[in-house]
């Protein structure tokens, strides 16, 4: 079921008005079974997977709260990552690994016989296991008590509004939420709607329309060169970002109604003056999931340099294999990781080179300038992320500014769509980087409260009319369903 | 909930409603204001008041004058071909004019050798010209059968029924109708002749290349959808005449006895695929499309035939 699909505007509904009316004790059975039947709408069988590694996962951690030898406990934690990361791995690397071996084997012309197998993707299915892991090791940590009730576990892995694509949530978070008695607040749910409002603006009017103009380049980039391929490429930094934290924001608005609070999940990364406060901007759950699981436990930067660097490489390899089983994403999470390095690297001599501008004088322009720079490393590493192959990567990388004068014609920069489709598609951006600029003093949606009556209800009508109206006639799936 | 809140939330969905049916309504409006065949808005407003109805792709609208037969006949007709249509869409055509109680007593069936029941690229469902007309619940319906739109969403908000238009809409407020050209001319009597010939006219040549009508290329929803054409005529006891139209080129062997086959004997049969009469390239706009002049000439021709009942 899409977050933008008729089917979901009938069952957010009838949940929230269900809940509400069920006395508390019985609502976490409403939301279990109305998160498996959310899942099971794409591919019923693939509810025993997520209930299964549920299972397993409660049962380890039960265990190691049952156990005070630390030799019984690290065996339940390993026996939970074993199983949580051998799923992830048959489900989504298997045939990348078989494919690269092959590849790999052929390259020294030696035979290889491993078929490909036909394994479909189970949705959600990183998100989710990332959820497992990071209770396993909280309850092994001891940074969290094990959860004693199965139901209220297998809930926070299947929360509804975050279970396909994030937020990760981490179990101290959720857990508790699940178990508090929620009121019906006005002010909570018609925030929590227009958050849903925002996001869905965010994904059908801005994402999906961008995403046809992006799919015309990159589904036949030797088809173009120069400006057009420029131009998609940014379009797709857009596209990625509307699609992603517009799924967020329904999600978050989805919980809220019902007094849950997600955690943020973008903060207008594109915003960022470097590399490393994009990733604090950008895709917060997964990346502060990286860096509690990951990067601390390698050693973060409390180590020798070379180790600092190298477990900022490991780091985002990890990121990169996580967002897709493809070279190109490795390469997309290894750039980043090369960005990170080279940003530790040059930190003194970018700041010494600043003061030497003379920008320290004129603030404003310095930090345009690490904006404009961070946007540009961003969208150039984006390429890597869209490309189908390494191949039409590096065409595009090669040729993003061959006969660039001559391919800043209108008709060609209009990407596949008219005049009319791309105008209103830039005037959407425009209009969505404005409300983030607006909200560098505060929420938005609190500085629309305050407001009169009719202005309000224009704002609200303009949004529903033009998610109405805009929308691309073609449904896009979530760019972050196929992670 | 509070009454305040009670009443902010009904007057804050009556006000959506309203602005929902405006803004669709000005759509509309201003969609069916830009097009210049509005044949389909005249079957749902129930004025296809005719005795004869010509069905058929390009080769129906561009050969087949009514207003020239009836002149001969006496007998009300009317064209409702509409150019790279195919089976499935003829069908949808049909049942709408029955549903808007306007049957008429003769279909005049243009077929097209050879792919009338076979797949071809230039031939299609001809859903584009659906859209225009969606404030209708029948057109809404068939739109939603495609998949091109959710169906209940479409019983709520007529905005959404209608954004599919809504570029066509800036553009009629912007230049104002679409204005025919010599290709695309809509007459009063539903055809659209074609004044000019040709870019490829000067090297068209007669084709008299053997070709045999393969059955095996079928499609089975093209098949099924002439069958349910058919059973649509016999159910409402609609006279179908079927007719193998002129064509600059020789006719596909043995096509016309498999469409007897599958229309049946005993119907009305005009065949003016390989006449001598009209095998003149001057006749003809392309190979498949007689110019405008000469439909004329067709026509009265054929009117000769259909009086012959």
């Amino acid at each position: 079921m899409l977050f933008n699909s008729f089917e979901f505007l009938i069952f957010l509904p009838l949940v929230s008005i269900a809940f509400f009316i069920l006395p508390h004790r019985f609502r976490w059975i409403l939301l279990l079974i109305a998160s498996y039947y959310f899942y099971m709408y794409w591919e019923p069988v693939y509810a025993l997977l997520l209930a299964g590694s549920t299972f397993l996962s409660y049962y380890c951690s039960y265990r190691m709260s049952q156990s005070e030898s630390h030799r019984r406990r690290l065996a339940y934690l390993y026996l939970s990552i074993l199983a949580s990361l051998s799923i992830l791995f048959v489900f989504k690397y298997l045939n990348f690994a078989n494919e690269s071996l092959k590849t790999l084997f052929e390259a020294f012309n030696m035979g290889y016989a491993l078929p490909a197998l036909h394994i479909i993707l189970p949705v959600g299915v990183s998100f989710y296991l990332f959820q497992n892991l990071s209770y396993n090791i909280d309850v092994y940590n001891k940074k969290i008590e094990a959860e004693k009730h199965l139901g209220i576990y297998a809930l926070y892995i299947s929360f509804f509004p975050q279970l396909v694509a994030g937020p990760i949530e981490r179990a101290g978070n959720i857990i508790p939420q699940l178990k508090e008695k929620h009121y019906f607040d006005y002010k909570r749910v018609t925030d929590g709607i227009k958050l849903i409002v925002w996001g869905l603006f965010k994904k059908v009017i801005v994402a999906d329309r961008i995403a046809a103009m992006v799919n015309e380049v990159y589904s036949n980039p030797t088809g173009y060169e120069g400006a057009p391929l420029i131009l998609a490429t940014v379009l797709f930094s857009f596209q990625i970002y509307c699609d992603f934290s517009g799924y967020s924001d329904i999600a978050i608005g989805s919980a809220q109604i019902m007094g849950i609070n997600l955690m943020d999940n973008f903060r207008r990364p594109y915003f960022s003056k470097s590399i490393s406060e994009f990733w604090q901007r950008w895709h917060i759950s997964l990346s502060s999931w990286l860096k509690d699981y990951i990067y601390i436990p390698l050693g973060g930067n409390r180590v020798v340099k070379w180790r600092w660097y190298y477990n900022l490489f490991i780091t985002f390899f990890i990121s990169g294999l996580w967002h897709g089983a493809a070279w190109t994403f490795v390469i997309w999470g290894v750039l980043h990781g090369t960005y990170m390095i080279a940003g530790a690297i040059t930190a003194d001599t970018r700041a010494r080179l600043a003061h030497a501008l003379r920008l320290h004088k004129a603030p404003f322009i310095h930090k345009l300038i690490q904006v404009g720079v961070t946007f540009g490393l961003i969208t150039f590493a984006w390429i890597f992320f869209r490309s189908n192959s390494i191949t039409d990567a590096w065409y595009i990388v090669t040729h993003l500014f061959t006969n660039f004068a001559t391919t800043l014609s209108t008709p060609l920069l209009y990407l596949g769509q008219n005049g009319y489709y791309f105008w209103i598609t830039i005037l959407a951006i425009i209009l969505m980087e404005s409300v983030h600029l607006i909200q560098r003093h505060g929420s938005i949606r609190h500085m629309l409260s305050k407001q009169p009556l009719a202005l309000r209800w224009g704002v609200y009508f303009s949004l529903i009319f033009s998610i109405v109206l805009f929308s691309y006639t073609e449904q896009y799936e979530f760019i972050y369903f196929q992670f | 909930m509070s009454k305040k809140i009670a009443l902010k939330l009904i007057l804050f969905l009556a006000l959506l409603l309203v602005l929902d049916r405006a803004i669709a309504a000005a759509i509309s409006n201003a969609v069916i204001s830009r097009q210049y065949d509005t044949r389909i808005e005249k079957i749902m407003e129930q004025e296809m008041n005719y005795d004869i109805l010509v069905f058929g792709s390009s080769r129906a609208v561009r050969n087949i004058r009514p207003a020239e037969i009836t002149k001969t006949t006496g007998i009300p007709m009317y064209n409702l071909g509409f150019h790279g249509a195919n089976m499935d869409y003829h069908e949808d055509i049909l049942r709408l004019v029955i549903e808007a109680g306007n049957k008429p007593e003769q279909i005049l069936f243009v077929v097209d050798d050879d792919f009338e029941v076979i797949e071809h690229p230039a031939i299609n469902f001809r859903i584009d010209t659906f859209y225009p007309f969606l404030k209708y619940r029948e057109i809404a319906d068939i739109i939603c059968e495609r998949g091109i739109k959710e169906c209940i969403p479409t019983y709520i908000s007529h905005s959404y029924t209608q954004n599919i238009n809504l570029n066509e809409a800036i553009a009629y407020y912007k230049e104002g109708p679409l204005q025919p050209d010599a290709l695309n001319n809509i007459q009063s009597d539903g055809s659209m002749p074609i004044e000019i010939k040709s870019d490829d006219f000067a090297q068209m040549t007669y084709d008299s290349s053997d070709r045999i009508y393969d059955k095996s290329k079928e499609s089975p929803l093209l098949l099924e959808e002439f069958a349910k054409f058919i059973k649509l005529c016999d159910d409402n006891n609609i006279k179908l005449t079927i007719l193998f139209p002129p064509c600059y080129k020789k006719p596909t062997i043995g096509f016309k006895e498999r469409i007897i086959e599958l229309a049946g004997e005993n119907r009305k049969y005009i065949d003016f695929a390989d006449t001598p009469e009209f095998r003149k390239k001057d006749l003809y706009y392309d190979q498949n499309h007689l110019d405008a002049q000469n439909s004329l000439i067709f026509s009265r021709r054929l009117a000769k035939e259909l009086a012959k009942d």
